[in-house]
């Protein structure tokens, strides 16, 4: 375990996260004629939470409190799995666990909804629980299929491997399709629904559960969007070696986060918001995609 | 896929629509409908507004020698009846619109003018300027009466009508005794 | 208005006896008396067998020369271009009438309101619970009764609830409550729906949060002239469109023609209030499906529009121009040229706007087949505005009961048959289009002339009904006029309320998701269905009769 990297990538998910989802909004704002929010509002919104007091209804139990923090530590646990602007990772154990790590913090949320004894929150976590069934198998499939192509299912391996392919190219695409269907904004935040279901599975919490669920959502966000990177080292040409790598990794990082946030706000101010039937056939097809790229990734390894 | 170029389009195309404000401010169109400033100097306190005004923000008090006219900007919609009923044109809208404040005083206007007693029977009954307008703009109708006018014009409208009666009635009796 | 005296024969020839006298009012509106047990039979034949519309109803309290009370119901064709209130007699001491709803649904709302604000009891009622007045309201104290003075608070009785209809499995997680405070909605109603899962299988609801008790302020402390400006703010939306609807009224009782200058910038500003207002819902609509930039992108077009309307009136909404008699401001060469100018550049905004946003593939799937009401359905609730023409119901009273200068505009009226959300929409798109159209016709034809002739004399107790095509529907103001310079009854009957009663229909089968965008797409104006605040006369102070055991209900 190095400790250094993982206090750098701790470091840097807490101080990053939520100024990546105030890039987002400023995108979003900007496309729609908007000035925006400044770029550290989501800053100022977890802070002034963590000053608030938490109200919690009748019927929800003592989970409401504790699950935030769960959510949390999954979140930060998913930095430790990845490198950020390093070639080494923190924990070199691989790329399964993070996907897992991945999936179990989505169903954090459909079991949050679920306790929160009200009806719209339950509503919302089940929404959120059909949803993740769908979605996250997408995400699996293909990280696994990139996993697959670069020959180690260790993402440090993954990272320094420059193999370029098809596989490539189809795994890119899947987990991008899937990376925008499960951050959970518009056309998908069919659980979330502010205006249908005044905020889903999030009704019940206030004040510092809130904050650290939110803080929880965005470092979450900000993993998933770190992924990219090593589909992007392939762009790496073939001979840079050294602190030259080191840097190209680092630029690619920062490309991987900005790139991931210019799709997401994009998607969110160009579309309405689909409901959990469309969502599922989308979902679906997703799904197929990600399978075919894992297809490819067995049977035609070799393909260039 | 062609209707999300468009927005895209539009979207980058019409660029910042908010305003800095407080640094960039809205434009108003002239004969915005403002805050109503009342003229102090002008109003003779015939009370016309106070009558008018639909929801009451304006409201007149008559206390002995003094007559109040206050007017709340909470309550005003800015309809400017006030401003049409007004004999003496003291309303005049304003392109004021930023009203609110954390203090109720601070909307509150009030107008003291001072009221006339009646020679006859000691009630009050109008305010100085009233009379003293009225007194301007028909004294010269008056032409010959100007004496009775000057009389008359200082009694309460019930001394009055008691007065002229009893004129009415020695002219009537003046009239006979010639006869 | 020409009135067709067929409808009136045809009642007397399956009726004989039943009708007692036919009057005319002003302008060609008829006024058939009938005894009150006649009172069901016949509207059902007026209403299913006549199709006529369902326009409104009103009690009064004939206390003072009649002492008795009346009930009327107004019924339309729209066309014919007719209007005849069906009048009966309920004396005082024996207070009630047969019900009509449960041959007419339509007239559900309507009976309740007289039940519970004048107390004359519609006596087979299916559903007589309270509409407008809160919970703990007693129920033997009755505002609209002349007798009822705003003097003191009534007594209140604790722990009131609202019989709610339940179904029979009903259980705690399948009951989503809806309001009254809810983001998507944006006024205060309580919907209570019963759901399987996604989807809503019963749906109730309860109105009244914004009921102010304008009609009586109207009846007590208003004149002829100041009521106007009340009724501009029964509603932030649709004000201009009450106005107008009183003043039509008033002036019809009062025989008294309105200046011709006046009727073009009368329709003028009708027009530019029906403008802002679709732009307004289509920004909502969007913005309850998710997709924000719609909203975003439909005010700010309609940015524009209120600047225009200030530029002609003085104020973004609530114009204060139109009152009996004329309009108070006139428009200048400048500024008309200048809203010339403007209206050309809104319309191109708009259309560019327009054929972005429509055609946009998830918005479409989202709107699509949701909260579907059929062409029968529509008839029978006598629905009205956007949400019938969806339905295929060709009604508006532009045309139909042409008022100010609307025969001298050319413009069409859209109408489509899917009867659902994305139905509303189009017809609404559509309608913004032709209204740029009329404004700018309006602007370009203007007469000269005086814009504001005072009325001389308006005689005491004349029944008389103004309607007025608003953004949302047929708008109807019934009057009787009064001797103290003031009104004697006013009825004002919004739009919402003849639709919203059509809402649960709309619902159920929907999935939650698509809750909001059904009632959304009904467009209501929560503030127009309600009127009833109280102020107490010696401090001048007002307080809205609520209290605390008033929404113990909803758990």
């Amino acid at each position: 375990m190095n400790l250094p990297v993982l206090a750098l990538n701790l470091a840097l998910a807490i101080a990053i996260a939520p100024l990546l989802d105030g890039l987002r909004r400023k995108i979003t704002a900007r496309l729609q004629n908007r000035v925006g929010p400044p770029l550290t509002q989501s800053w100022h919104d977890i802070i002034k939470l963590l000053r608030k007091e938490t109200v919690l209804p009748e019927g929800a139990g003592l989970m409401l409190r504790v699950l935030p923090a769960l959510m949390l530590m999954l979140s930060l646990a998913m930095f430790a799995m990845i490198a950020t602007v390093t070639v080494q990772s923190p924990m070199d154990e691989g790329g399964i666990i993070f996907i897992e790590l991945a999936v179990l913090s989505a169903f954090m949320f459909a079991i949050a909804g679920g306790m929160s004894g009200n009806p719209y929150g339950v509503v919302g976590g089940s929404r959120e629980a059909i949803l993740a069934t769908l979605v996250e198998p997408s995400i699996i499939v293909s990280l696994t299929a990139l996993l697959l192509f670069k020959g180690s299912l260790t993402l440090d391996d993954a990272s320094r491997s420059l193999a370029f392919g098809g596989t490539l190219v189809v795994a890119a695409v899947a987990y991008l399709l899937s990376l925008l269907v499960e951050s959970g904004r518009v056309p998908f935040d069919v659980a979330e629904a502010e205006s249908e279901l005044t905020g889903g599975y999030l009704i019940e919490f206030s004040g510092p559960p809130l904050a650290m669920l939110k803080l929880g959502q965005f470092i979450r966000a900000t993993a998933m969007y770190s992924v990219p990177k090593l589909f992007l080292t392939a762009l790496i040409p073939v001979g840079v070696t050294g602190d030259a790598f080191s840097i190209a990794v680092t630029a690619l990082y920062m490309v991987s986060i900005l790139l991931c946030t210019l799709l997401v706000s994009m998607a969110e101010s160009l579309n309405a918001r689909y409901r959990l039937l469309e969502a599922s056939k989308f979902y679906a097809v997703v799904l197929i995609f990600s399978l075919l790229a894992l297809v490819i990734a067995f049977y035609a390894p070799g393909w260039r | 896929m062609s209707s999300i170029l468009k927005l895209l389009r539009l979207g980058i195309r019409k660029g910042r629509v908010t305003l800095r404000y407080p640094a960039e401010r809205t434009p108003t169109p002239e004969g915005l409908r403002g805050r109503p400033v009342l003229d102090f100097d002008k109003c003779i306190g015939c009370g016309a507004c106070a009558k008018m005004c639909p929801p009451n923000a304006l409201t007149v008090e008559e206390k002995e020698n003094v007559w109040t006219l206050r007017l709340y900007y909470g309550r005003c919609i800015m309809c400017g009846l006030c401003e049409e009923v007004c004999p003496v044109d003291a309303y005049r809208f304003s392109d004021e619109f930023e009203l609110a404040s954390a203090t109720r005083s601070d909307l509150e206007v009030e107008l003291k003018l001072l009221r006339v007693q009646c020679k006859g029977c000691g009630r009050y009954f109008t305010t100085k300027r009233v009379l003293e307008d009225a007194a301007a703009e028909y004294s010269e109708l008056a032409g010959g009466y100007a004496g009775e006018f000057k009389d008359m014009i200082y009694l309460c409208p019930d001394c009055r009508r008691v007065k002229w009666s009893e004129s009415l009635a020695d002219a009537y009796r003046e009239a006979r005794h010639e006869s | 208005m020409k009135t067709d005296k067929n409808i009136v024969d045809e009642l007397k020839n399956r009726f004989p006896g039943g009708i007692l006298k036919v009057g005319e009012l002003r302008e060609g509106q008829l006024l058939v008396e009938l005894r009150r047990e006649d009172l069901p039979r016949v509207m059902e034949y007026a209403h299913n067998t006549l199709e006529g519309q369902f326009l409104t109803m009103a009690g009064a309290d004939y206390v003072d020369s009649l002492n008795r009370f009346i009930v009327d119901y107004v019924l339309g064709w729209y066309e014919q271009g007719a209007v005849i209130i069906f009048r009966a007699v309920v004396p005082r001491g024996d207070e009630s009438f047969p019900a009509s709803t449960p041959l007419i649904p339509v007239a559900d709302w309507y009976e309740r309101e007289v039940k519970e604000t004048l107390g004359l009891n519609p006596v087979g009622h299916p559903n007589p619970r309270k509409l407008l007045t809160s919970d703990d309201w007693p129920e033997d104290l009755f505002p609209m009764r002349k007798g009822f003075r705003n003097e003191a608070p009534p007594p209140v009785k604790a722990d009131a609830k609202f019989p709610f209809i339940e179904p029979e499995n009903a259980g705690s997680f399948n009951v989503v409550p809806y309001g009254p405070y809810h983001f998507a909605i944006h006024e205060p109603i309580y919907f209570r729906f019963h759901v399987d899962g996604e989807r809503i299988t019963a749906a109730d609801l309860r109105a009244g949060f914004n009921y102010r008790g304008l009609e009586k302020i109207a009846e007590t402390k208003m004149s002829y002239e100041t009521i106007p400006f009340v009724a501009e703010r029964i509603c932030g939306i649709c004000g201009s469109v009450h106005g107008e609807a009183y003043s039509q009224a008033l002036e019809r009782a009062a025989g008294f023609e309105t200046p011709e200058r006046a009727r073009w910038i009368r329709a003028m500003m009708l027009e530019i209030e029906r403008i802002h207002s679709h732009l307004l819902w289509l920004g909502v609509a969007t913005h309850m499906v998710g997709f924000d930039s719609g909203l975003m992108q439909f005010w700010r077009v309609r940015e524009r529009i209120m600047f225009l309307a200030e530029l002609l009136t003085g104020n973004r909404k609530q114009y204060g121009m139109i009152v009996p008699g004329g309009v108070r401001r006139d428009i200048r060469e400048d500024k008309r040229e200048k809203a010339l100018r403007e209206v050309s550049e809104i319309l191109a905004e708009y259309q560019e706007l327009l054929d972005a946003a429509l055609g946009l593939g998830t918005l479409q799937t989202r709107l699509r087949g949701v909260g579907y009401l059929s062409n029968e359905d529509a008839r029978r609730y006598s629905v009205m505005g956007p949400v019938a023409r969806a339905s295929g119901v060709n009604i508006d009273a532009r045309r139909d009961y042409p008022y100010e200068a609307y025969p001298h505009f050319e413009f069409e009226t859209p109408v489509q048959t899917g009867g659902d959300v994305l139905a509303r929409t189009v017809v609404r798109a559509y309608d913004t289009l032709e209204s740029i159209k009329i404004v700018k016709q309006a602007l370009e034809t203007l007469p000269d002339g005086p814009v504001h002739t005072p009325i001389d004399y308006i005689p005491p107790d004349v029944t008389s009904v103004g309607l007025v095509e608003g953004p949302r529907g047929t708008d109807v103001h019934y009057l009787i006029t009064g001797g103290e310079d003031t009104v004697y009854r006013w009825r004002v009957r919004a739009p919402t309320y003849a639709n919203l009663p059509v809402t649960p229909l709309m619902l159920v089968g929907e999935t939650l998701a698509d809750a909001t965008v059904v009632i959304g797409s009904v467009d209501p104006c929560i503030s127009c269905t309600e009127r009833m605040m109280v102020v107490d006369d010696r401090t001048g102070e007002e307080r809205v009769i609520s209290g605390q055991g008033s929404l113990e209900g909803i758990k």
